[in-house]
């Protein structure tokens, strides 16, 4: 059981986890507290960002009429996102974007994925600064590609007057601002945040409680067993959760996009 | 079935928003005119000290605006 | 009489548990009826989806109203 003692050792790790799990001792400076210029969480991202670049480059580097492993990997992604995201939700405008997508799908899907890869264990995008920017760089792109498409002036007039009779407009005017200006890129950031959040909440809570437990008394012990278990049942969840999220956000910016270019209706 | 084709959903292009953002959309409307005028209710609330009617009016009116808007963005067949 | 059992706490959040009963059944339905008419006749799907939007949006309106009178009124009584 040296497990165990490592993990109640550590003091900070014990039972009820909390907000403080989430902040990840510093690497540069080596274990320094109150420093988070540069944590496991940062050189995940940094990670994340490396595995796409090199991934991506390596596969085209030597496009083949018929594709290797790696070039129809890659290939089948980016025909996913063009063909069941962009073209699907938007329609022949959607291509554009699909790169964009493309990027956000993959970004999201990788740093979604280090909360159950060994030894990475947590999501960056259970810190709210990434799905914030995310979110940010989504609702930057839905603007402009609407502006850029109608015109400022007929972009606000169709996203802010619903075809309704003047007298409901006041009404409905500040709903519309609300949802469509304010709500979305927050509700883009909060919902990835908050899966994240609670997937990596969740699988310390079993975990830990697993020890907790354990060390507790001799009637509680066999009982960690089973919460190992649901730590193993939950990962698989966790799996369902990762891939969902990042469909829904893409998604969703996607639809916000269609949105944004489509003609008044 | 050989000759038994399933029917392609019908244009696959150009008009159609799918399912998922259409949903968060209708919820999104309802509430947002639901905190936003219920917000305002609740000022109204402070300023005239009416006890929850003045907050309790707002969020009915926000629903209403709110079904409203699900009704003409949403609910127009095409 | 004496109290044999007392609750603490917010009854408001009783309520709520109360009143989201009849929209979750509702909704349910309006999802249940879309999905079942879809695969009787794929190409109805379009043209029954903005009813759906309607049918939902007027009952989730109810599981809403009810989360918010139980927080307005949850101190009052």
């Amino acid at each position: 059981m040296f497990g165990q003692a490592n993990v109640l050792a550590q003091g900070e790790a014990a039972f009820p986890p909390s907000v403080e799990d989430f902040y990840l001792p510093s690497i540069l400076p080596w274990g320094a507290h109150d420093s988070y210029w540069f944590t496991k969480i940062t050189a995940m991202v940094w990670i994340a960002v490396g595995i796409l670049i090199i991934f991506f480059l390596a596969s085209y580097r030597k496009p083949q009429l018929v594709p290797t492993k790696k070039q129809w990997f890659a290939e089948s992604i980016y025909g996913f996102v063009r063909n069941n995201i962009a073209v699907d939700m938007i329609g022949h405008a959607g291509v554009r974007f699909a790169p964009y997508f493309t990027t956000l799908f993959c970004f999201i899907l990788l740093t979604n994925f280090f909360a159950i890869l060994p030894f990475f264990q947590i999501s960056p995008n259970s810190h709210i600064a990434f799905p914030a920017f995310l979110a940010v760089t989504s609702y930057v792109l839905f603007i402009y590609a609407g502006i850029k498409h109608h015109g400022a002036v007929k972009f606000i007039k169709n996203s802010l007057i619903p075809p309704a009779p003047w007298y409901i407009l006041p009404l409905l005017i500040p709903i519309e601002f609300f949802s469509t200006f304010l709500v979305r890129p927050f509700s883009l950031a909060v919902r990835l945040f908050a899966n994240m959040f609670a997937g990596h909440m969740l699988l310390l809570v079993f975990t830990l409680g697993g020890f907790a437990m354990l060390s507790s008394n001799a009637w509680l012990a066999p009982v960690s067993v089973l919460s190992w278990v649901m730590t193993i049942a939950l990962t698989f969840l966790e799996f369902l959760v990762i891939v969902l999220q990042a469909y829904v956000f893409t998604v969703l910016t996607a639809s916000y996009v269609q949105g944004a270019i489509a003609e008044e209706h | 079935m050989a000759g038994d084709q399933t029917p392609q959903p019908s244009g696959g292009s150009d008009d159609v928003p799918s399912g998922a953002g259409q949903g968060w959309t209708a919820l999104g409307y309802l509430i947002t005119g639901m905190v936003f005028w219920g917000f305002i209710g609740w000022l109204v609330d402070q300023w005239l000290d009416s006890g929850g009617i003045a907050t309790g009016i707002g969020v009915v009116l926000g629903m209403a605006g709110g079904i409203i808007l699900v009704v003409r963005r949403l609910g127009t067949p095409t | 009489m004496d109290i044999v059992a007392a609750v603490s706490g917010s009854t408001a959040a009783i309520g709520y548990g109360l009143a989201a009963i009849g929209p979750g059944i509702g909704v349910g339905l309006v999802f249940a009826a879309y999905i079942q008419s879809t695969a009787r006749q794929p190409e109805s799907s379009r043209m029954t989806l903005p009813y759906v939007w309607i049918g939902f949006a007027v009952i989730e309106a109810l599981a809403l109203l009810g989360i918010a009178f139980g927080f307005i009124w949850a101190g009052t009584a």
